[in-house]
C-alpha cells in the first residue's frame, strides 16, 4: 500500500486506514490532551498510565481500519471505555479513588507525565492574583484543601449556590486567561 | 445539545473534581462517549485544575502527601507481617535452645529445687549412688595427672566406668572392693 501524507496528518494508506509507522506520532501529539481525559475520568495518575498504553497499542493493531478524519475521536472513545472498565476493576478491587489526583507528583514526574504545561502553570499563577478575593477563597478551598463545596458552604456560612457561582466565575476567568494566551 | 460552551467546561470541572451527583456523572459519561467537545472540555478541566494545583504547591511548605487508604492498610500489613515474623524467630530460638538444653548429659543438669515427684527423688538417690561407685573405684581408673582437681578426677575416673559397673549397689562395692581383701 502506497502511502500520502498531508501536512499535519499522519500517512494515509490508499485503503483508507492509517499507516502504522505513523500511528506513533500521532498518539504522541494528542498524547497529553488524551492523557489529562483519562485523568479526568478515572482521577487516578497511575491507572490513566496503565490505560493509556492499552490504548496505543490498541491503536497500533487496529489504525489501518480507522478512517484518518476519525482517529482522534476514535482515540478517546477507546480511552474512554478503557477507563471505565479500568474504574471497574478499581472498584472491584476495593481501591480508594484518589480525590487528590491533581496533586504534583512527590517523585517528580517527567514532561510526558505532567497533566499541564508550565507555560499554563504561570499564566495561572497570574491569574490566581487576579481574582477577587472571594473567588480565589472559594478556589483554594475546593483544589488546595480538598473541601466539598458542600464543605465550604457549611464553614463558610454561604449558601451552596452562591460558592458554585464563585467557583464558576473563577475557573471562567482562569480559562479566559489561558485561552487568550493560547 | 444546545449548551453554552461555558456550561460545558463549568459540567466538565465539576465532573473531574467529582461534583456530580451519581446520576448526573453518568449521564455526563452517556455524553463522553459520543461528544468530542464534551472530552475535550474534561482535558481541559483535568489541565487547568493541576495548574492550580501546580501554583499551590509551589507556595505553600511541603506537607506530607494525604495517604491512601489503601496505602495506610499496606503499610499495617507490613508491620503484622513483620511483627509474625518476630515471633516466629522468636519461637524458633526458644525452641532449638530447649531442644539443645533437654539433650544435654542429664547428670550435668542440676535438679530443679522444686520438684516434688516420686521419679526426682528417685533420680536424687541415683546420684548418690552413682558417687559411692566412683568413689569406690580402682585407683588405676584414677587420671595420672597431680594437677587435676580432686572433684574432676572422681567425674573423669566415673566416666571409665561402665554402666553395669555404675548399676551395682554400693553394699555390693564394698564387699568386692580393695578394703575387702584380707
Amino acid at each position: 500500500m502506497s502511502a500520502t501524507k498531508t501536512a499535519n496528518e499522519p500517512a494515509v494508506t490508499q485503503g483508507g486506514g492509517i499507516d502504522p509507522a505513523n500511528v506513533a506520532a500521532f498518539c504522541v501529539e494528542h498524547g497529553a490532551e488524551l492523557r489529562r481525559f483519562v485523568v479526568g475520568v478515572l482521577r487516578d495518575r497511575e491507572a490513566a498510565n496503565d490505560v493509556l498504553q492499552t490504548v496505543f497499542a490498541r491503536a497500533i493493531e487496529q489504525c489501518q481500519t480507522v478512517d484518518t478524519a476519525s482517529l482522534k475521536g476514535w482515540l478517546f472513545t477507546v480511552a474512554l471505555h478503557e477507563a471505565l472498565a479500568q474504574r471497574r476493576r478499581l472498584e472491584v478491587m476495593q481501591k480508594a479513588h484518589l480525590k487528590l489526583w491533581w496533586q504534583p507528583a512527590r517523585h517528580g514526574e517527567t514532561p510526558e507525565e505532567s497533566l499541564t504545561r508550565v507555560e499554563t502553570v504561570a499564566e495561572v499563577r497570574k491569574a490566581l492574583a487576579a481574582l477577587p478575593t472571594e473567588q480565589a477563597g472559594v478556589v483554594r478551598a475546593r483544589i488546595y484543601d480538598d473541601k466539598t463545596f458542600a464543605q465550604i458552604a457549611r464553614e463558610t456560612g454561604l449558601p451552596l449556590g452562591t460558592v458554585l457561582t464563585r467557583m464558576r466565575l473563577a475557573l471562567e476567568k482562569l480559562r479566559g486567561r489561558l485561552s487568550g494566551n493560547e | 445539545m444546545n449548551q453554552r460552551p461555558d456550561d460545558l467546561h463549568w459540567q466538565a470541572a465539576q465532573y473531574v473534581l467529582g461534583e456530580l451527583s451519581p446520576v448526573d456523572a453518568a449521564d455526563f459519561e452517556d455524553r463522553l462517549a459520543v461528544d468530542q467537545q464534551a472530552r475535550e472540555a474534561v482535558a481541559s478541566a483535568v489541565e487547568l485544575t493541576a495548574a492550580v494545583a501546580a501554583v499551590a504547591d509551589e507556595t505553600r511548605p511541603i506537607a506530607r502527601r494525604p495517604r491512601r487508604a489503601w496505602e495506610f492498610s499496606r503499610s499495617l500489613g507490613y508491620m503484622c507481617l513483620g511483627a509474625a515474623a518476630c515471633l516466629f524467630v522468636m519461637i524458633v530460638v526458644q525452641s532449638v535452645w530447649q531442644h539443645r538444653f533437654a539433650n544435654s548429659d542429664a547428670g550435668q543438669l542440676p535438679l530443679a529445687a522444686n520438684e516434688q515427684s516420686a521419679d526426682a527423688d528417685l533420680a536424687l538417690a541415683w546420684r548418690e549412688v552413682r558417687a559411692e561407685a566412683i568413689e569406690g573405684a580402682e585407683p588405676e581408673m584414677v587420671l595420672a595427672s597431680n594437677d587435676v582437681d580432686a572433684g574432676e578426677s572422681r567425674s573423669n575416673a566415673g566416666a571409665y566406668l561402665s554402666d553395669d559397673e555404675l548399676d551395682v549397689p554400693s553394699w555390693m562395692i564394698e564387699a568386692t572392693g580393695p578394703r575387702a581383701t584380707p
